[in-house]
Parts: C-alpha cells; sequence; structure tokens
C-alpha cells in the first residue's frame, strides 16, 4: 500500500501541492481527480520519485521512499504510466514492454560482454513473458511492430503492460484513458479490474468519470494543490465542495448514474 | 607582499577578464535563444581582430573606422551563418544547434585562414604604448580602451534588451517560444538577430584585445574556451554573469600564473570549468535550478 | 537514433572482416594497407564517441584526451620503465577508466550538456599536462622509442604484421561493443537515450548506465590509442587536442550519430579526406566544417542514415516486386483451366 504524508511541493511562489495526506489501502483502486492544474501529475512525479517534494514524505508498504531514487522504487514494487507517453521509440513494442522488467532481471555487464548462456536464456523467458503479457491486455498481434506504427490509444495499453512487467504491487496510471474513444476506455477499465483481481494496488488520476465510477473504490479530489474530498464514489459525487470546483464532472456523473 | 604588484596583477586580470567577458556575452546570448553552445564564439572573437589587422595592413586606414567596420563586417558573418546554417534546421534541439556551431566554427576558422593567411597579425595601440603609472603599477593605455568599451557595450546590451522592442522580443522569445510566437513574434528572427549580437560583441573583443596580443587564425579557439569557462562561471544565459565571470577568471588567471606557476596558466580556466561543473553548475548568478537526476 | 543490433549486424561485420583478412594480398603496395590499418584505429576511435553520442545523447570533447592517456600510459610504461605493451594496454585502458569515471560521475547526474563542458575542459588540461609533465611524456617534443607488440619474441612492427594486430585487436573489441549493446545492458541504453524519465521509472539506473557507457567510450578510445602508440614508435600531444576531440565529433555527426555503420563511415572520411585533400592541404578544414553542416541540415542521420534509407527503399522494392509478381502467379493460376 502507498501512503503520502504531509507532501508539499513548491516551484517558487507556485505551492503546486500542499500538506497533502493520504493512504491507498492494499489491493484497493483510488482514483484522483481534479480540475487541470489541481496537482495530479505533480503528485505521481513525487510518488515515482521524479520530483522531491518540498517537504513531507512517501511510504511504502511502511517503508520511507521518500529519499529513494525512482529506479528503486520500482524495485520495491512500484511501477507507473505517463500522461503524455514515455515509450521508447526506436523499439518495438514488445522489447518496450521488456524494458519493463529490466529490475527483475539480473544480466550484468560481464554476462552481456560474453554473451553468457545463463543470460541469453534470461532474455528469452523475458521475451515469452512479455509477449503473454501482451496478450493479456489484447496486443499480441502488434508486439512486434515498432512503437512508431501505433495510435495514442494503443500506445497507452502498451505502457500499462511495460508497468505490468516490473511485477508491481502498486500501479500509478496517469490518466490511461485521455484521447482513447469511449470503447477503448472501457477496454482499459476492464483491464485496470482484471489487474486490481490478481492483487495489484492502483492509484490512477483520470478524467472520464464513467472510467473512474467504474473501478474505483475510492476517490480523492485535489483542487489547487489540496485535498478537498475524499471517500467512495456515490459519497464524492454528492460533495459540495467537489460539485463547486468540478461542476462538469458533476453533470457527466449524473448522467452516469 | 609588495602593493604594487599585486595592482600589476590586477590590471593585467581585468584587461584579460574584459576580454572574456564579452564573449561570455556572446556564449551567453546564444545559449539564452537556442539552449546550445555557441563554438563558433571564439572563430568569430578571432576574426574580428584579424579583419581589422588585415584591413590596417592593406589600406592603413585609422582605427576608428577600421573598428566599426569590422565589426559589422563580422556580425555580417554571423547572420550568414546562423541563416544558412541554423535556421534551416528542421529540428533546432540544443545538440543539433551545438554540432552547427561546430560546423561554423571550423568553416570560418578556415576562411579567414584561406582569405587572411597564417601569419600572425597586429594592430597598433589606440591611443600610443606609453604606459601609465598608477599606484607603483604600469597600465597600458590599450587596457583603458578595453575596459571602457567592455563596460559601453555591457550597458548597450543591457539598455538594448531592456528598452527596445526587438530586444524585449528577444527576451521574450528565450524564456518560452511558443507563447513568444503566438503573440506575434518572429521567434527565427530572434534566434537570427542573437547571432548578429554574439558575432559583433565577439568581434569586438578581437579587435580591442590584438594590440596587444597578437592575432592569428588560431587565436580563437582558446579564446573562446576561456570565454566560455567564463561565462560558466558567472551562469551560463546570465549577462551580469558575463560579466563577472569574465572578471573573475582573467583576476584569477593573472594571480594564478604569478603565485602557482605560469606553465598552468592556460589550464586555470578549464580547472575552474570543472570544479564549478562538479561543484556549483549553476555558477555565481545561475538560478540553482540545474536538476539532479 | 540508434543501431538496432541483430545477427544480420554480427554476420555482416564477420564477413567484412573476412575481406579485410585478404586484403594485404589484394593491395598493390604498403600505402595502402597502413592506410587500411589507419582507418581500422580511427574506427575504433569513432565507434566509442558514437557509443557515447548514440546511446546517452551526450557530446564527448575529450575523447582525442582518453586516445592520448592510453597512448601516453601505455608508452611511457614501455619506453621508459620497460614494461611489456601487453601489460601496458589494460594498465591504460584501467587508467582512462578511472579518470572518465571521475570526470564523468558529477557531471552526468545533472540533466543537459554539461558534460560536454566538462569534456571540454579536461582536454584543455589534458593538453596543457601532456606537454608539461616532460618527464614522463617528453614534452612538446613528444615521447619516443616506444616499442612494438611483441608476440613470441616475434616484434610486430611490420605493416602487415601490425595490420593483422590492429584487425584482431579492433575486431575483438567491437564483437564485444555488439555483445553489450544486444543485451539487457544495451535495450537498457537505448531505452534512456530515447526516455530518459521513462526508463529511470522502469527501474533503469540512468546515472550508473550514462557513466557505465563513458567509461567504455573512453576506455575503448584508449585502446586505439594503445595501438597507435606500438605502432607509430611516437607520438606527440598535438595528436590528441582539442581539435582531434571536435573532429571526432565531426565524423560521428557525419556518420550518423548511433548508426553503427555509420562510425565506419565516419572513420573512412576521416581516413581519406587528408589523403585526397593532400595536394589542396589547406581546403581540408574547409571541407570538414562545411559537409558537417551540410550533413546537419540535409542528412541528420548522417550519411549512415542515408545509406540505411536506400537500403530500406532497395529492400521495399524488392518487396514490392515480389507481391507483384506472386499475384500475378496467382491470376495465372485462377486463369488457367483446372485439368
Amino acid at each position: 500500500m502507498i501512503a503520502v504524508r504531509g507532501v508539499s511541493v513548491q516551484f517558487g511562489g507556485l505551492a503546486a501541492l500542499s500538506d497533502l495526506d493520504f493512504a491507498v489501502p492494499r489491493g484497493t483502486v483510488k482514483a484522483v481527480i481534479g480540475p487541470n492544474g489541481a496537482g495530479k501529475t505533480t503528485l505521481f512525479n513525487v510518488i515515482s520519485g521524479i520530483q522531491a517534494p518540498t517537504s513531507g514524505s512517501v511510504l511504502l508498504d511502511g517503508e520511507d521512499i521518500t529519499s529513494r531514487p525512482p529506479h528503486e522504487r520500482v524495485r520495491r514494487g512500484l511501477a507507473r504510466t505517463f500522461q503524455n507517453l514515455q515509450v521508447f521509440s526506436g523499439m518495438s513494442v514488445l522489447e518496450n514492454v521488456v524494458v519493463g522488467m529490466h529490475a527483475r532481471l539480473h544480466a550484468g555487464v560481464f554476462s552481456a560482454l560474453l554473451r553468457l548462456p545463463s543470460g541469453r536464456r534470461e532474455e528469452a523467458s523475458a521475451r515469452h513473458r512479455a509477449r503473454a503479457l501482451l496478450g493479456r491486455v489484447g496486443l499480441a498481434g502488434k508486439a512486434d511492430l515498432p512503437v512508431s506504427a501505433l495510435s495514442f490509444g494503443d500506445l497507452k495499453i502498451v505502457e500499462i503492460a511495460r508497468a505490468l512487467a516490473s511485477e508491481p504491487t502498486v500501479l500509478l496510471l496517469d490518466e490511461p484513458t485521455a484521447g482513447l474513444p469511449a470503447s477503448e476506455a472501457s477496454r482499459v477499465a476492464e483491464v485496470i479490474r482484471a489487474i486490481n483481481t490478481e492483487g495489484v494496488t492502483v492509484l490512477l488520476v483520470e478524467h472520464n468519470m464513467r472510467v473512474v465510477m467504474s473501478v474505483s473504490h475510492d476517490i480523492l479530489v485535489l483542487n489547487f494543490g489540496r485535498r478537498i474530498a475524499e471517500g467512495d464514489p456515490a459519497s464524492v459525487r454528492a460533495h459540495p465542495d467537489v460539485i463547486t470546483a468540478y461542476l462538469g464532472a458533476d453533470i457527466e456523473a449524473a448522467h452516469c448514474a | 607582499m609588495d602593493p604594487s604588484l599585486l595592482l600589476q596583477l590586477a590590471f593585467g586580470g581585468i584587461t584579460t577578464g574584459s576580454i572574456y567577458a564579452l564573449v561570455a556575452l556572446g556564449f551567453n546570448v546564444v545559449f539564452k535563444s537556442t539552449d546550445a553552445i555557441n563554438f563558433a564564439q571564439g572563430e568569430w572573437v578571432m576574426a574580428g581582430g584579424m579583419m581589422a589587422a588585415w584591413i590596417h595592413q592593406q589600406f592603413g586606414w585609422p582605427l576608428l573606422t577600421l573598428l566599426p567596420l569590422a565589426v559589422i563586417c563580422v556580425a555580417l558573418l554571423g547572420l550568414v551563418s546562423e541563416r544558412l546554417s541554423v535556421y534551416p534546421l528542421s529540428r533546432p534541439s540544443p545538440m543539433a544547434v551545438t554540432l552547427v556551431t561546430i560546423g561554423i566554427a571550423i568553416a570560418t576558422k578556415a576562411m579567414v585562414m584561406l582569405l587572411l593567411g597564417k601569419q600572425p597579425m597586429s594592430l597598433p595601440s589606440f591611443s600610443g604604448v606609453e604606459p601609465i603609472r598608477v599606484g607603483g603599477a604600469s597600465l597600458q593605455p590599450q587596457a583603458l580602451w578595453i575596459v571602457g568599451l567592455l563596460i559601453a557595450t555591457m550597458v548597450g546590451v543591457h539598455l538594448f534588451f531592456e528598452r527596445t522592442l526587438l530586444g524585449r522580443a528577444m527576451k521574450a522569445a528565450a524564456a518560452d517560444r511558443e507563447a513568444a510566437a503566438l503573440v506575434g513574434i518572429n521567434v527565427a528572427r530572434t534566434v537570427m538577430w542573437c547571432f548578429v549580437i554574439a558575432a559583433g560583441t565577439g568581434a569586438l573583443a578581437g579587435i580591442i584585445i590584438t594590440p596587444i596580443t597578437l592575432t592569428s587564425f588560431t587565436a580563437g579557439t582558446v579564446l573562446g574556451f576561456k570565454g566560455f569557462s567564463a561565462a560558466m562561471l558567472g551562469g551560463l544565459g546570465n549577462l551580469r554573469g558575463a560579466l563577472a565571470g569574465g572578471l573573475l577568471l582573467g583576476l584569477l588567471e593573472s594571480f594564478a600564473a604569478a603565485f602557482i606557476s605560469s606553465k598552468y596558466k592556460d589550464a586555470v580556466a578549464f580547472v575552474v570549468l570543472l570544479l564549478l561543473l562538479f561543484f556549483r553548475p549553476a555558477g555565481l548568478f545561475g538560478r540553482s535550478q540545474v536538476q539532479k537526476i | 537514433m540508434h543501431a538496432q543490433i541483430s545477427t544480420t549486424t554480427y554476420r555482416a561485420l564477420a564477413i567484412l572482416w573476412v575481406l579485410l583478412i585478404a586484403l594485404p594480398w589484394i593491395t598493390p603496395n604498403n600505402y595502402w594497407l597502413n592506410l587500411a590499418t589507419l582507418w581500422l584505429t580511427n574506427v575504433l576511435l569513432v565507434a566509442s564517441l558514437n557509443l557515447l553520442m548514440g546511446y546517452s545523447g551526450q557530446i564527448s570533447l575529450a575523447h582525442g584526451a582518453f586516445y592520448g592517456i592510453g597512448a601516453y600510459v601505455s608508452g611511457v610504461l614501455a619506453a621508459k620503465y620497460g614494461v611489456s605493451p601487453w601489460i601496458g594496454l589494460p594498465l591504460a585502458l584501467a587508467a582512462t577508466g578511472l579518470v572518465a569515471f571521475a570526470v564523468g560521475w558529477p557531471t552526468l547526474r545533472l540533466r543537459g550538456h554539461y558534460l560536454a563542458m566538462a569534456t571540454l575542459g579536461f582536454n584543455a588540461i589534458a593538453s596543457v599536462l601532456f606537454v608539461e609533465w616532460r618527464d614522463w611524456t617528453g614534452g612538446p617534443n613528444g615521447l619516443v622509442n616506444i616499442p612494438p607488440y611483441t608476440l613470441f619474441g616475434v616484434k610486430l612492427d611490420s605493416d602487415r604484421a601490425f595490420y593483422f594486430l590492429a584487425l584482431a585487436a579492433v575486431g575483438v573489441a567491437l564483437v564485444l561493443l555488439l555483445n553489450l549493446l544486444d543485451s539487457r545492458i544495451g535495450r537498457a541504453l537505448r531505452a534512456l537515450s530515447t526516455a530518459e524519465v521513462g526508463a529511470e521509472c522502469m527501474g533503469v539506473n540512468v546515472h550508473r548506465y550514462k557513466i557505465l557507457v563513458f567509461v567504455v567510450s573512453a576506455m575503448l578510445a584508449a585502446l586505439a590509442g594503445c595501438l597507435y602508440a606500438h605502432h607509430n614508435a611516437f607520438v606527440s600531444p598535438e595528436s590528441f587536442d582539442f581539435l582531434v576531440s571536435t573532429m571526432l565529433v565531426v565524423m560521428v555527426a557525419l556518420g550518423g550519430t548511433g548508426n553503427w555503420w555509420g562510425a565506419f563511415l565516419g572513420a573512412l572520411i576521416y581516413t581519406l579526406l587528408p589523403e585526397l585533400l593532400r595536394s589542396f592541404g589547406d581546403l581540408e578544414l574547409l571541407v570538414y566544417g562545411v559537409s558537417l553542416v551540410v550533413v546537419l541540415l540535409f542528412f541528420p542521420r548522417g550519411l549512415g542514415g542515408a545509406l540505411d534509407l536506400l537500403c530500406e527503399r532497395i529492400a521495399s522494392r524488392f518487396r514490392a516486386r515480389e507481391s507483384n509478381i506472386h499475384a500475378a502467379g496467382a491470376a495465372a493460376n485462377r486463369a488457367r483451366p483446372d485439368s
């Protein structure tokens, strides 16, 4: 489970996050919603380690990981996707997913230089596992295509597969359905549910309220870097502060209900 | 400690430091608009000095005509270089622009060598060679010209960026290309002007130092590097930093040569550079926003 | 942006090496043989920098210095202390690796083009030291009397003998490099050179890998230096100055940054151009400068990249022709009455 305690992030005079406190219980799906500029991506950057908080701490399964660099957090079971994609261009879809396994593979410089059989075997089994993962998210047929050949929507799913490849206990999904048509979005929602059923804790940033309502156990609402509401979908939807800050979502949510 | 010796070293340091400051200025101006390191800067300094020296040699024109003429010629060279090699870049990433300036630097050096010859050349001092005695130390009159022109240039550049429309447009474009473009600023044009200013100020530096040190087609490289170190010392992109960094570097070199060893004098600028990178990459006035991974 | 290593790459390299082994019997005289030897050393140099520029996106302006440290360490140990060049080799590599580590560790932690600046400074300092530490390096006049490599008592100082030594050494180094690039580590390098943040968040220790690339790159340059020192029998500081470092950057860009075969092309240009322009001596510099700009503007993937595109076009035309043939065959089959 992942927890954030008293986290603040200051960019010069701008407070992107102010004294934020929350936790995601193990095995649940928590959605973070809020208007643009509310600090959601900053929050993800703090949790994944790209952004150091001005104050506060991040805990993963009780361990304080605030000072740990991102690659070490992956080793401890934290994985994420990116709002604007951080796919590795020039590589195939399969290879992108195999990169996700980097922390779980062991072949080192020596093994690489001499092409030791143990390293080659490890590579072969990694590719096999990656292909299976792509099959689970419905991209098996595109595994050997270069990433430049895939649509934005497909690439978002590639990123999810890649994050899963690191065998995470906590998965951060940054706007996984942004830019996707409704059919694709519900497919992503299914994938998220399936991942969660297998025991992975999920924290997601989303604007699509239908997806949020259908997958989350719990919702956190941010505005101006502060928490303005937290709780189960029904109570959040009715919360006056949320309605004030996020009128559009309220109308959409009313249609969803 | 003999105070007149210290004074003498200080004079020497400020003189060379002023040149470094002018070169640093050029680096900063290009860096601000493109995030790239302009390798041609040193060659423009050399071109200015060489051109002035050559014209003087061929036509014997007075210095007050030579100075603006050579500056304008090299500024034009900067303009043409930018139009031919930076402007057409489809993706002007910092790495691409940096590489292109390497090409410009090499080509400029080669052209000067081919057109103006390999012989070292010189210019007469602007106002005679009679040293001025100040507090037991002697000061070359050329040094006063150097410092004077440095101050005039710094003030001029400052006013340009603060008071003129073009200057403010350039500042805007440097801060945020897209936003500037959205308000109607021709961003590509501002990059061109940056190159023009860098070439012009570089040429000026080259001309005013030539009476003291000779110039030849190889003189640009080391001068460029030292100017770059000065720019880093002051904080890349920071105009005030160019002044401070240049003068400080000049003084450090001067004193190191006297108190440590003159053999390693040329290494001072680079030791400073490395130390900066290891401990304070932002330099003296740069924002400490150099992100660590 | 960077090479996709596959079995084809290994095979092509093997074929090239077989052809190169036959070279001494094909060339009319030793002039071409020496040129080929020079080319081999340059391939190593350009490939070393290509590795760095292609896989970490950083420019180094100190590869001339690393080349020099390799040459001087091995050369001084052999010429002044009688150390066998075979022992000098690993020592030179280790020394260069250590220096590269010291320069790279603090600078590669920073985002931005700070390595270019640090290496610029470092090369300048190295040049001064090559001159000033006369007791070891022989000063501006250079280091003389560097003995050649010997194998089983035989001195490898003839043109042919040294050619084979260079062929073997460079061949082994390139295969090791290919192995590195075609591994989990190579994949991590490719990842971090395209999306650094993404790579870091996938578990790649970006800082450590950048340093690895820089150190390996420096050591390859040092290997070239060792070969050079023990063949030339003499080294002097100008061979390792900033101009050399800049030229190497130009060659990498000309060949195509990150392009495997681009390094071979860049080295070819670097080796042949001075020869071709011998009669126009002074034009050499101008040609380099203008070609760099031309290549950057019109062949952003370098000449290696342009070649790749050409091969792709030819390959796709073959594929189109094949599918046309197949289509025609299928149509003919349909038209033919069944017997």
